[in-house]
């Protein structure tokens, strides 16, 4: 239930001690979560990067709400080793020095071993997120002996609870992986291994993988509260992986959620009927992000029109077809540039972002605010 | 009087293509195609850069400034610059950079392709993405147009002798090192360091 919607119009100011807090960031290419258990403790899932600040667009959230990112955040996820999900995640990481890394059981495997050591990338400007990968790693290692070891995440696995006391509440927080599965590792592996160095072969920037294959779909249930949050799975018609492994399990918490973090930027192939029928209440509050790259743009309206026939309380973090064209360079450089590609975007555009509140209390509503370009689904309808 | 820098940038494959049987028209194609991409590979070395195969740019060799009017007097003239008709058109153009980028592509499609630039000519200007048609490729670069390829992106003016400039917008694809014996050990070592540590937090776990 939603008691109000509104545009940020006010200065930000931080959750009460007892109220749930989603955030969900996405500037069109980037996605990351703020989740506010309680009591000050914070999950972030994924990172992306604010183009006005040059900062991890979470960390800045939380400065901006006066907050410690350095003590808040307690539990840090990357979900899978993809350019717009972790973008600033080791400029993050760096800074959490309270936060226990969660990371795909997949990247604790002798074959990643290989993959993340061979990453000279200094020699090209754009890099790929095996840097990124590299340095959170290399933290990990440093914190190793204080905080523990990073949880690896895989499917039905609870992952931190985090006690009643702890978060403020009368209830235990149990943070889940529901995903990658066995064979998605496998396949990840797989991927991996090809695409290994062998004598006299070209560098390349290392391509990210064209299946998500270890995305990692997180759960958190705290009393009667259930969160999901959809990562970029897709669904691929296996029932050992993506969608449908998560669905079939026995394993997972069953418990229908009421929030849902829509998979991969809303696409169909991130989309499987049986989530919304037996993963989520009916008629959830479904937040998503847009995905701008050349010419792929989404949601597209039809994945749109799907997602609001189930769940009409849709908000996306930005318009997907709002694109922030460069800055004036010469007139010369302006006039080639136009006759030869056109225009430029920026990479990275404002960080919209999309908050919800709730008291912990059962049956207590949500409020939802919008900021920087976020909105309705409905109103990226309109715009379309 | 060594032999000028056109000629010591393009001698094996201009040699090559002059010799060759194709009718004139393409010839000089081919051949001005090869001087444009040299004068290209001048904006990424700078004018005293040497060949060196290691240093990731696939375009090869301009060791010194272009071909001056100066060069063309002299008894050593490139052969492959003799040929009537070629040699003012290879020996007058200079190209001069307003702006560069280098460029990653990261998807491809049939007539395009989407790449993430940063911009070398304003270092602190953030990201920038673009889609590019493929048909403005050579041939040579096409083929290397992958997800993952990094290229160079120049727009500038080429000027003639005569002083007119035409504004233009090339794109290199580089080539990255080629992976060695020693750089696959290095990277084997370093797999390993990672691998103790993953074993540690996989026994962590259980």
């Amino acid at each position: 239930m939603i008691l109000a919607t509104a545009p940020e119009t006010t200065s930000l100011s931080p959750p009460k001690s007892d109220q749930v807090e989603i955030t969900v960031f996405g500037p069109g290419y980037g996605e990351a979560v703020l989740v506010h258990l309680g009591n000050n403790v914070w999950i972030q899932i994924d990172s992306c990067i604010d183009v006005q600040s040059r900062l991890p667009a979470p960390t800045s959230y939380l400065d901006a709400l006066g907050l410690r990112p350095d003590e808040c955040v307690r539990l840090l996820v990357v979900t899978h080793w993809h350019d717009d999900h972790i973008r600033g995640i080791s400029q993050s990481y760096e800074q959490y020095e309270n936060a226990r890394l969660v990371i795909p059981s997949a990247f604790a495997k002798d074959d990643f071993a290989a993959f993340v050591s061979q990453g000279k990338e200094t020699m090209v400007r754009v890099g790929s997120g095996l840097s990124e990968i590299s340095a959170v790693f290399r933290t990990a290692v440093g914190r190793e002996s204080r905080m523990g070891p990073p949880k690896l995440a895989q499917a039905d696995k609870r992952i931190r609870v985090f006690s009643a006391c702890e978060v403020g509440g009368g209830d235990d927080c149990e943070v889940w992986s529901l995903s990658p599965s066995d064979k998605e590792v496998l396949q990840f592996l797989k991927w991996v291994g090809a695409i290994g160095p062998t004598y006299g072969s070209l560098r390349t920037r290392i391509p990210s993988p064209k299946k998500n294959d270890t995305a990692v779909v997180i759960l958190i249930q705290l009393g009667h509260l259930s969160l999901v949050f959809g990562s970029d799975l897709e669904e691929v018609g296996d029932r050992h992986a993506g969608w449908q492994s998560i669905v079939l399990s026995d394993a997972r918490p069953k418990q229908l959620a009421g929030v849902f973090k829509v998979a991969h930027h809303g696409s169909v192939n991130g989309h499987l009927d049986d989530v919304w029928t037996q993963m989520l209440e009916r008629e959830p509050i479904a937040v998503l992000t847009p995905f701008r790259r050349g010419d792929v743009s989404l949601p597209t309206r039809q994945d749109a029109e799907r997602i609001l026939s189930r769940a009409s309380n849709s908000f996306i973090s930005a318009m997907p077809q709002a694109r922030v064209t460069t800055t004036r360079r010469k007139p010369e450089v302006e006039k080639t540039l136009r006759e030869s590609v056109g225009k430029l975007y920026l990479a990275e555009s404002e960080a919209g972002r999309v908050t919800l509140r709730s008291a912990s209390q059962r049956e207590a509503p949500w409020t939802v605010t919008t900021a920087g370009g976020a909105g309705h689904l409905r109103t990226m309808l309109a715009a379309r | 009087m060594s032999a000028p820098a056109v000629a010591t940038g393009l001698t094996q494959e201009a040699r090559r293509v002059e010799s060759s049987q194709e009718p004139d028209g393409q010839t000089a194609d081919r051949l001005a195609t090869l001087a444009q991409s040299s004068y290209r590979t001048r904006l990424d070395r700078g004018p005293t850069s040497v060949s060196n195969s290691q240093n990731g740019i696939a375009e090869t060799v301009v060791a010194r400034s272009p071909w001056s009017p100066a060069s063309q007097s002299s008894s050593k003239v490139p052969e492959f610059v003799r040929a009537e008709g070629i040699a003012p058109k290879l020996a007058h153009t200079s190209l001069y950079a307003m702006q560069e980028w280098e460029g990653v592509v990261l998807d491809v499609s049939e007539h395009s392709f989407s790449a993430r630039l940063c911009d070398l000519t304003n270092p602190e200007s953030p990201e920038e993405s673009g889609e590019f048609q493929k048909d403005e490729l050579s041939e040579r670069d096409l083929a290397k147009v992958k997800p993952g390829a990094i290229f160079r992106w120049v727009i500038g003016y080429s000027i003639a002798a005569s002083g007119s400039r035409k504004r233009t917008s090339s794109i290199v694809f580089r080539d990255l090192p080629r992976w060695t014996h020693s750089d696959i050990a290095q990277s084997d070592q370093q797999a390993d360091s990672f691998r103790a540590i993953f074993k540690g937090w996989r026994s962590a776990e259980q």
